[in-house]
């Protein structure tokens, strides 16, 4: 193995260990929110993806967090709390972003999107 | 069963296909406004079927006519032809008219479907029965 090969390496590793990245560029679901404190960075981490008629869930989330919502279908939805969206109810457009703020109180949510009610999911709280 | 009563049957099948279409479309219009908000926007376009499909409807209702049957039969077909295809097929937006792929089923989909494929099959049997009308009218 040469020098150049072992440079490479180790700047491979330092990219993938986040080494001088940008906390808000973290790719979309790796935020570790399970079990630890919510932090501004962490917050930012925390995405729901919508892909194929399908939410994708970054696991159980802070309360009181911030949640990007991630549209890469080519129709709208919403993520929109199974109580008539009085809890959260975001409209996210083809291929845009959106930000939903996660309930205060630890809990189940369940939710559903309101063009696509067979949408269904649920954001897991935790206090 | 005379052909006047067969007629009457009918219309009375066709008319509440098509209001069946119309109040699922003018349902579903502000979901469709989120779903499909480019070009004219899914809200409009639902809304816009909603109204066509009722006013075709009263048109039917009140003449029995031939020409109302055909309106009718197309009104149906031009909800039933796009529910199928963007259920099946994802069609980009085309000009104005936004892209409105929906795979899922759900309840007021198939509804409208059965709504729309039974006015249309049933205006095609009243176009049959008018013409057939017509055409005892001009041999008497």
């Amino acid at each position: 193995m040469d020098m150049r090969t072992i440079a490479a390496l180790a700047l491979a590793a330092g990219l993938l260990t986040g080494c001088g990245s940008d906390a808000a560029d973290a790719p979309t679901g790796t935020a570790g929110a399970s079990g630890t404190t919510a932090t501004s960075s962490e917050s930012a981490d925390l995405v729901i993806v919508i892909s194929d008629f399908a939410f994708e869930l970054p696991g159980p989330v802070p309360a009181g967090a911030t949640v990007t919502v991630r549209n890469e279908d080519g129709v709208g939805h919403t993520v929109t709390s199974d109580d008539d969206g009085a809890t959260f109810d975001v409209a996210v457009g083809p291929g845009e972003e959106a930000t939903l703020t996660v309930p205060q109180e630890a809990g189940d949510y369940p939710f559903h999107c309101r063009p696509h009610p067979a949408m269904t999911a649920t954001l897991v709280v935790e206090g | 069963m005379d052909d006047r009563t067969k007629e009457l049957l009918v219309r009375g099948v066709v008319v509440l296909g098509l209001a069946v279409d119309a109040v699922i479309h003018l349902g579903v219009a502000p979901a469709m406004e989120l779903a499909a908000p480019d070009g004219l926007g899914g809200g409009f376009l639902f809304r816009a079927q909603a109204t066509v499909a009722g006013l075709v409807a009263v048109l039917l209702l009140v003449t029995g006519r031939r020409w109302a049957y055909v309106l009718a039969g197309l009104v149906a077909l031009s909800a039933l032809g796009p529910v199928l295809l963007y259920h099946f097929v994802d069609v980009p937006a085309i000009g104005p008219t936004p892209s409105m792929y929906d795979p899922l089923w759900s309840p007021e989909k198939v509804i409208s479907i059965v709504g729309e494929a039974l006015a249309l099959a049933f205006a095609v049997v009243g176009v049959r029965l008018t013409s057939r009308r017509a055409a005892d009218t001009v041999r008497a």
